[in-house]
């Protein structure tokens, strides 16, 4: 296909930040894509890669302060040469945005119908006219009529993702950016809106470039990729073709990174470092300073990026040289982990039959937690899967004293933890020093008042250990931090490190048991690795439990022995990690395990429709 | 949305209402009692007193009834709209403070006006030129503003428009809506800047939010006019913030009318409230106060009510923002 | 009531026009201004040319001239070395309604915005209700009745100012009590004194420092107002509220004299609000947060 028949043609787009005195830092640079009608095209980056602000700048959208030039050729037509008015007509008609996050999507005192009819400002109906077409529309993403009339606080994320999704769409667009649409969803209703989207976009024959962290999202939606590092295009080519022969050794630290949900690894071969700001790096390949095949040459300039064949493209100026080595260290890392067989340990924690109920007594009661039973052995990883609302993290809280259990018993070591205000002083004391937490957000886990080493001696002070530099110091040493983070604030740590901060909080008290609420979360997928690893480590050296809650198959796949999977407050199954997420039994385990998304094609569901019932 | 709600939720705030009223006299009452002069040497106003005449007055006031049958007497004048007799002017207290109220609640209301008005604007230019010298400047002139309490403001316009200029009349309240107007507007301008601050960092500080969200941004990538993006979203989901610095300023309107009246020689309620209370005129404090408080307790429920209009969240019992 | 004080944050996503000089001006003056009020305080009577009590009663009121730099009030009193004797009730009463109002505000909201519960029930109904009057009315209305002068002025404000400060507080101290730091804290634990002191104040303190600034100019512009009823100090009094009270009737003669006392009382308030507001977009941006 000529240049001229794309639908989108994006030549040498660079982001700049104005900064004060005329200095400007860069964002992104040099960036190319295309996209045909009916063609989805994936952007993947892990934050800091500058794609969401490549999304806003192709809508002409960006905040002030924030420019960006080149040239974003739309059906012929350069958008960046465009005034402000002869843009407006484009946006909503011919090309629209679809944002992130559903709960903030939305203007919250309109109702949901007015919001789609408004994206229809310039087709000529009658009111009534333009009310059923809102409903038509709604129907579309397989929202009922009565979604209309509501406001979108009425509704759940994944309903409000569907009438974003119909609002950006009344327009008629030629061309749908996503930007990361699924992310801030469930992992079951992140499948539905995936699929949503194709059917939408196959039906319309539109173009879509779907912006997403996640490469599994992407392989399984995309056709093709353009994966983004620190504001730099790394490699461009087949959705298919990039995941089983990457071209780049920043993609297959990714692929090798992303822990698969179908074997459990000995290692994750994590990507060390994190990711630099974009200007720190431009000047040379942006991947080198955390590249294990990174030489001289790769320093000496930034690399263009440089065809392949296949349609494919690659800024690695080594891969002809080093592609052998990559293809090999793909194979050796991907055999799986040899699985032992389990002693039987003692039990070190014994949930039973807990109850939990919030708001008892009201119209709002809401049972959490339902006669939910679990154990962890001595030395044990057990796992506890599911979704929010399932009611992981209440049970995690009530196993901490940070919620009391309206029912049941909980007991750890032998003492009894039902009710931690009931316990005497020193059984608390015995209590707190033998289970503690890592909790998911890394940027509000630290008190930022505090500097590293003092966060750390308060735990150490609440442990009874002496204060001292050098213990301090060997706690850090223990997550791989240097001794001289002590006197750092956490503002100055990335997500990663303040991660491994938390951490080495929680082992100040030498605990024997750790409960892991998502830790890793919230972090890059480079980095996840990394603090995953750590995990396993501190669990061989120190002999610690832990309890480890996610809604990550993939993830729990790789940490724990045994694995409870929870739905609405009950524990529906329970058995071996292996077992469990390969033959599982129960109807909601299969539904979790078929919506993560893997090598297979989404398929464009044919129906999609929401529960009515589901409809506040 | 039924009408129903909105009489449920009168219902119920006058059930809340009533009694913090009631207290709020209850609460008067006993400072009353803690005036340093007796209320009978008050009453003399100053004349020579001989016993006889003290007890005659105890007599005629019910001084020697325990405090809360003199409590419970007075409140049932004030059901039945007898509110007392002022002691300096000897003269039924409601219609006095009837005859001087439409002064205030005009120079209120204008200056409120003036206040909402000029304040929303500038709170909507600062908040659509952040960052440049327009917006300091906005912000600096309301800050002015607010530095400058209503009588310093006052006495300066005083000087510069009545005395310098010529231009405005520099006492009285006038006759006539016009020549009200005419009168009042220089009082009014200085209540309006003492309290303007408030509203145009408030305007500001809501619209710069809710700009920033997502929401804005969505609507702007669907094709929406940026009017229909600033009025329908932005500044709607910006309007609680407002309306609760409006019913806060339009409460401070009231102490700014006490001093603007005193500084203007305006024959308002405000006046009338430092001459009670300079004279302990203790009927007339009294009954101002509880004016004072009804209209503040409709100011609320107005501003609740109109919450509940705006944002469908806290109708439906969500939590707002 | 409600202070008429609300800091300005600025936005997050802009780019920050920080470095520009421009900017630094407003925050210059400001001190300038507070410095010299400062000046005037202290040294009050070292610097004032004359006695600011000292009536001469032949002169009257007189527009300013080589020998009253400032002109006269309507008894002959120096207008210049009045203003720098009022310096001292303009700075002291100010500064403790706002540090007692802050200090009471802080106790309040850490004990309600933390421990929550009854306790914190209680508090926020009476700061509600404070918060919907007029603080200054009521303030006419106890003064005047009761009397007591600048002293009682400065008592009465305090607690007037009290319950907004007590909501300011509060709301910082509830925005963390549910983050993960505090509950680590919890989870290791630290004694409740413990956490409210060492790890949820450090982040409180910020906006409390700031809101001090803002409620000094509030406190000067009430106390000022209510001496110029006569309920703060004592009538005849060097102080700049009652100043503009006492010199409106000679504005004709020599309006310096109301305007002087007028333009410090604005200077002064508008320099501490700001600061206030500068400390608290300082404040809000860096330390407390990410």
């Amino acid at each position: 296909m000529t240049d001229a028949g794309h639908l989108l043609n994006v030549l040498d787009l660079d982001i700049d930040v104005l900064l004060p005195g005329g200095r400007t830092r860069s964002i992104v640079s040099s960036l190319n894509l295309r996209v045909d009608q009916g063609e989805t095209i994936g952007i993947v980056g892990e934050s800091g890669s500058g794609k969401s602000l490549t999304a806003r700048s192709l809508l002409r959208l960006l905040p002030r302060g924030v420019r960006a030039t080149g040239r974003a050729e739309f059906a012929g037509t350069d958008l960046f040469r465009l005034s402000e008015r002869s843009m407006a007509p484009y946006r909503g008609s011919r090309l629209s945005l679809l944002l992130q996050d559903p709960f903030t999507m939305l203007n919250p005192v309109l109702h949901c119908g007015t919001q789609i009819e408004e994206g229809m400002h310039d087709q000529v109906m009658s009111r009534e006219e333009r009310r059923a077409e809102a409903v038509r529309r709604l129907a579309e993403v397989g929202l009922p009529q009565q979604v209309a009339g509501r406001y979108p606080f009425q509704l759940s994320g994944g309903m409000r993702q569907r009438v974003a999704l119909a609002a950006a769409l009344a327009g008629n667009p030629e061309l749908l950016i996503a930007d990361e649409p699924s992310t801030a969803l469930d992992v079951t209703t992140q499948a539905e809106i995936l699929a949503l989207l194709k059917k939408v976009q196959n039906d319309r024959r539109m173009g879509l470039i779907l912006i997403t962290h996640d490469l599994r999202v992407a392989f399984s939606a995309c056709d093709r990729i353009y994966v983004l590092y620190a504001g730099g295009l790394m490699e461009v080519g087949d959705a298919a073709e990039l995941e089983s022969h990457p071209l780049h050794p920043y993609t297959l630290g990714l692929l090798l990174s992303e822990p698969p949900v179908d074997r459990r690894l000995s290692a994750l071969v994590a990507i060390p470092g994190s990711v630099p700001p974009a200007d720190e790096v431009a000047h040379i390949c942006r991947f080198a300073p955390r590249c294990r095949w990174a030489r001289e040459q790769c320093t000496n300039g930034p690399p263009p990026l440089v065809s392949r064949p296949d349609d494919r493209a690659t800024a690695c100026v080594r891969i002809d040289e080093i592609d052998a080595e990559m293809v090999a260290l793909r194979r050796a890392v991907v055999e799986p982990a040899a699985v032992t067989a389990l002693p039987q340990p003692d039990a070190l924690v014994q949930v039973h039959a807990v109850d939990k109920v919030f708001d008892r007594g009201t119209t709002r009661a809401h049972p959490a937690l339902k006669g939910v039973s679990l154990s962890i052995g001595d030395g044990e990883s057990v796992g506890l899967v599911g979704e929010s609302g399932s009611g992981k993290t209440t049970l995690a809280r009530c196993l901490l004293g940070l919620e009391q259990p309206d029912a049941g018993e909980i007991r750890i070591a032998d003492i009894d933890a039902s009710r931690y205000d009931r316990l005497g002083t020193r059984d608390l004391r015995r209590l707190r020093r033998m289970i503690q937490v890592v909790f998911q957000d890394p940027y509000s886990s630290l008190n930022p008042a505090h500097r590293v080493g003092f966060a750390l001696e308060e735990a150490l002070r609440m442990a009874g250990r002496g204060e001292s530099e050098a213990t301090v110091a060997s706690l850090l040493e223990r997550v791989g931090l240097p001794a001289s983070f002590a006197s750092r604030r956490p503002i100055a740590l990335s997500g990663g490190e303040r991660q491994r901060v938390a951490i080495a909080r929680a082992l100040a008290v030498l605990p024997r048991i750790l409960v892991c609420d998502e830790p890793v979360s919230a972090l890059d997928v480079s980095v996840q690795a990394q603090v995953l690893n750590l995990f396993a480590r501190l669990r061989a050296e120190l002999g610690l439990s832990y309890l480890f809650i996610t809604h990550d198959l993939a993830v729990v796949r790789q940490v724990v022995d045994r694995v409870y999977v929870l739905y609405r407050g009950e524990i529906v199954e329970e058995g071996p990690v292996a077992r469990v997420l390969d033959a599982p039994q129960h109807a909601y385990t299969r539904r979790l395990i078929e919506s993560v998304p893997s090598g297979q094609k989404v398929v464009a569901a044919a129906s999609v429709d929401v529960d009515v019932e589901a409809v506040g | 949305m039924t009408g129903g709600w909105l009489a449920r939720f009168l219902l119920g705030r006058l059930l809340v209402l009533v009694p913090l009223l009631l207290l709020i006299s209850l609460g008067v009452f006993s400072l009353l009692q803690l005036a340093p002069s007796t209320p009978e040497r008050v009453l003399l106003g100053g004349r020579p007193a001989t016993p006889e005449v003290l007890d005659a007055i105890r007599e005629r006031y019910h001084l020697d009834d325990p405090f809360l049958i003199q409590y419970g007497r007075w409140l049932l004048g004030v059901i039945q709209l007898d509110f007392g007799t002022s002691i300096r002017a000897a003269e039924p207290v409601l219609p006095m403070i009837i005859r001087r109220l439409d002064i205030t609640l005009f120079l209120g209301a204008f200056g409120f006006l003036i206040a909402l008005v000029v304040g929303l604007l500038m709170g909507i230019v600062a908040a659509l030129r952040r960052g440049t010298v327009l917006d300091r400047l906005l912000v600096a002139v309301s800050v002015m503003g607010v530095s400058a309490p209503a009588f310093a403001s006052g006495i300066l316009l005083l000087y510069l428009f009545g005395v310098v200029l010529d231009f405005f009349p520099v006492f009285g309240a006038g006759r006539g809506f016009v020549d009200r107007l005419w009168h009042l507007t220089l009082p009014a301008i200085a209540l309006a800047l003492s309290a303007m601050a408030l509203i145009v960092k408030v305007t500001r500080a809501a619209l710069i939010e809710e700009l920033d969200r997502d929401y804005v941004a969505f609507a702007r990538a669907r094709g929406l006019s940026f009017r229909r993006v600033l009025f329908g979203y932005a500044l709607r989901n910006a309007l609680v913030s407002v309306v609760t610095a409006s019913g806060l300023v339009l409460i401070y309107m009231l102490t700014g009318a006490v001093l603007v009246e005193v500084t203007f020689s305006l024959p308002g309620v405000g006046s009338l409230l430092v001459d009670a209370v300079q004279g302990l005129d203790i009927p007339l404090v009294q009954g101002l106060v509880i004016v004072l408080a009804v209209f503040i307790v409709v100011v609320h429920l107005v501003i609740d009510i109109l919450y509940r209009l705006i944002d469908p969240r806290i109708r439906f019992g969500g939590a707002h923002g | 009531m409600a202070e008429i004080q609300v800091a300005t944050p600025t936005t997050r996503s802009v780019p920050r026009q920080g470095g520009r000089w421009i900017n630094t001006i407003p925050i210059a003056l400001s001190l300038l201004v507070i410095g010299v009020v400062v000046a005037f305080a202290v040294l009050g009577e070292l610097i004032a040319p004359r006695n600011p009590n000292q009536q001469n009663l032949f002169i009257g009121a007189v527009a300013p001239n080589d020998e009253f730099l400032l002109g006269t009030d309507q008894i002959g009193r120096d207008i210049l070395s009045r203003i720098i004797a009022g310096a001292r009730t303009a700075l002291v009463g100010p500064m403790l309604v706002a540090v007692g109002g802050m200090t009471i505000g802080t106790m309040l909201g850490m004990l309600g915005g933390y421990i929550g519960g009854r306790l914190d029930a209680l508090i926020m109904r009476w700061v509600d209700l404070m918060y919907s009057l007029p603080a200054l009315l009521i303030a006419i209305v106890v003064i005047g009745v009761i009397g007591g002068g600048y002293v009682m002025a400065v008592l009465v404000l305090i607690i007037l100012f009290s319950p907004a400060d007590t909501r300011i507080v509060r709301a910082e101290a509830l925005r963390q009590r549910p983050l993960p730091y505090i509950e680590a804290a919890l989870t290791l634990g630290v004694p409740t004194w413990r956490i409210m002191f060492v790890h949820v104040f450090p982040n409180v303190l910020p906006v409390v420092v700031s809101y001090v600034f803002l409620d000094f100019a509030f406190g000067l512009v009430s106390l000022s107002g209510l001496s110029f009823l006569g309920l703060g100090v004592p009538p005849g009094t060097p102080d700049w509220g009652r100043m503009l009270f006492e010199n409106r009737t000679v504005l004709f003669v020599n309006p310096l004299a109301a305007i002087a006392p007028g333009l410090m009382i604005v200077a002064a308030a508008a320099s501490m609000n700001i600061l206030g507001d500068w400390l608290y977009e300082r404040f809000a941006s860096s330390g407390a947060g990410r």
